[in-house]
């Protein structure tokens, strides 16, 4: 068998496995992947391509969000142990660096683990600060990661308020970054007037709102930079 | 004031199985749980019998006046034109019912922090669900208490919903002595233990709908109770 058979035959496997959230397959998959010295990039892009067929499926409510959360820890596992090969701990390889939290008095984190678990399998090097995240955490982490994006998170219409002041604080610091907001209390009205460049209504289309927003955003990086 | 502290037993436990995994998607028999899950659940419901503290807190007061700004209650005004409405439906003199229930702290620590997502998402499955059903266990109590002298009551009513604000947390908390079953309110309006519930729900001789969504237009509410009617 050639090389390059054995190779395609690996990939599947991984993708199977990502899609079958099968700890075993991918167990032996990765195994073979470090025994053949696989450049982790390739194999990074096969987990990542796996999973975006998978979040494909949620949009069109052909998978549930349990499956694509099983699916979405399979990735985050093996991503996790090419990361520990290659020995750098967050970055996978990847070139955008994003910043994530909860606001300041928001306990909810769940939404936010979720999302960071998404942009984290899908290129992003996420830096999570957690949950009820002061102002001034934020725009020193944006400033020290130079963060291409800052997500941001609020489950409750007393704490979402918050978002304004960070939007405008990191905006006149790091006019780099741009912002997307999402949360329960939410809506593209009131994130456009936080100034947000993005509104994620749901985990689902928030790797679109992300990309349209840097599209958007790139002309005008570029004319800063 | 009347403070309760429900007991689970094993039915509990199975009905908070099943309410469970029908708000994670699985309802239909058809749809195969997969094997993470049901253990993932499994645990979950074995922490929550351990470590569940279930209390809930309510007190009963007069209604002083309803208008199309609010219900005024001597603990304060629940502003809320759709609950307003509702009282006003009501016939006789009305009360209304303030309450809390809570898990306790413990089981929301259970989960810790940097585990898979999925396992976060299991394990705030069952709180939520929990929650729900201690609350109503504490419902049942004054009911109970209610149906003997005659009186119905509307559907549990609680702040941030409809167009009632969190803010009417303040009123709730001002009614009741959390602090008898460990509860407080953070400066952002947030309930410590954050898998609790709070509301209220009004009592009549008369309550000829159990929900204001019946004057609601919002056709597609995700929080909608009753029927949409044109």
């Amino acid at each position: 068998m050639t090389e390059a058979i054995e190779k395609n035959m690996l990939m599947n496997r991984l993708v199977e496995a990502v899609w079958e959230h099968d700890d075993n397959v991918m167990s032996v998959a990765m195994d073979t992947v470090f025994s053949t010295g696989l450049p982790s990039d390739e194999v990074r892009h096969a987990l990542i391509w796996g999973l975006e067929q998978v979040r494909h499926k949620l949009m069109s409510n052909d998978t549930s969000i349990p499956e694509f959360l099983l699916c979405m820890d399979m990735v985050t596992k093996a991503l996790d142990s090419l990361s520990s090969l290659k020995g750098d701990s967050d970055s996978n390889g990847v070139d955008i660096p994003l910043v994530i939290g909860v606001v300041e008095g928001d306990p909810h984190d769940l939404g936010k683990n979720i999302i960071a678990g998404i942009y984290r399998t899908s290129g992003y090097q996420v830096f999570d600060l957690g949950r009820e995240v002061p102002k001034e955490i934020f725009v020193k982490a944006v400033q020290e990661n130079h963060a291409r994006v800052l997500a941001l998170s609020a489950m409750m219409s007393t704490t979402m308020v918050g978002m304004r002041d960070i939007i405008q604080e990191v905006k006149v610091k790091s006019p780099h970054t741009i912002v997307i907001v999402g949360g329960a209390p939410l809506n593209e009205v009131l994130a456009r007037s936080y100034g947000a460049d993005g509104y994620a209504e749901s985990a689902v289309i928030v790797l679109e709102e992300t990309e349209t927003a840097i599209k958007r955003d790139h002309g005008n990086y570029h004319t800063r930079v | 004031m009347v403070i309760i502290t429900p007991e689970f037993n094993n039915d509990f436990i199975e009905t908070l199985r099943n309410n469970t995994l029908d708000k994670l998607g699985y309802r239909d028999a058809n749809n195969a749980i997969p094997l993470e899950i049901e253990r993932t659940l499994d645990e979950a419901l074995t922490v929550a019998k351990k470590v569940v503290r279930p209390k809930g807190i309510y007190h009963i007061i007069p209604v002083l006046e309803t208008n199309r700004h609010g219900i005024k209650t001597e603990a304060g005004i629940i502003q809320s034109v759709m609950f307003s409405r509702l009282a006003g439906m009501c016939s006789g003199n009305c009360l209304i019912v303030f309450m809390i229930a809570t898990l306790g702290i413990e089981f929301e620590r259970a989960c810790g922090d940097n585990t898979p997502v999925i396992r976060q998402l299991v394990f705030d499955t069952v709180g939520s669900e929990c929650a729900e059903m201690v609350a109503d266990m504490i419902e049942a109590d004054w009911r109970n208490r209610i149906d003997s002298q005659g009186l119905q009551c509307s559907w549990r009513f609680s702040p941030g919903y409809c167009d009632w604000g969190l803010e009417g947390q303040k009123v709730i908390f001002k009614t009741l002595d959390a602090k008898l079953i460990n509860m407080s309110l953070s400066p952002y309006l947030v309930m410590v233990p954050s898998k609790s519930i709070s509301a209220v729900a009004l009592l009549a001789k008369d309550v000829p709908v159990p929900a204001p969504c019946v004057f609601c237009a919002k056709k597609n509410c995700p929080w909608r109770r009753l029927p949409w009617k044109s």
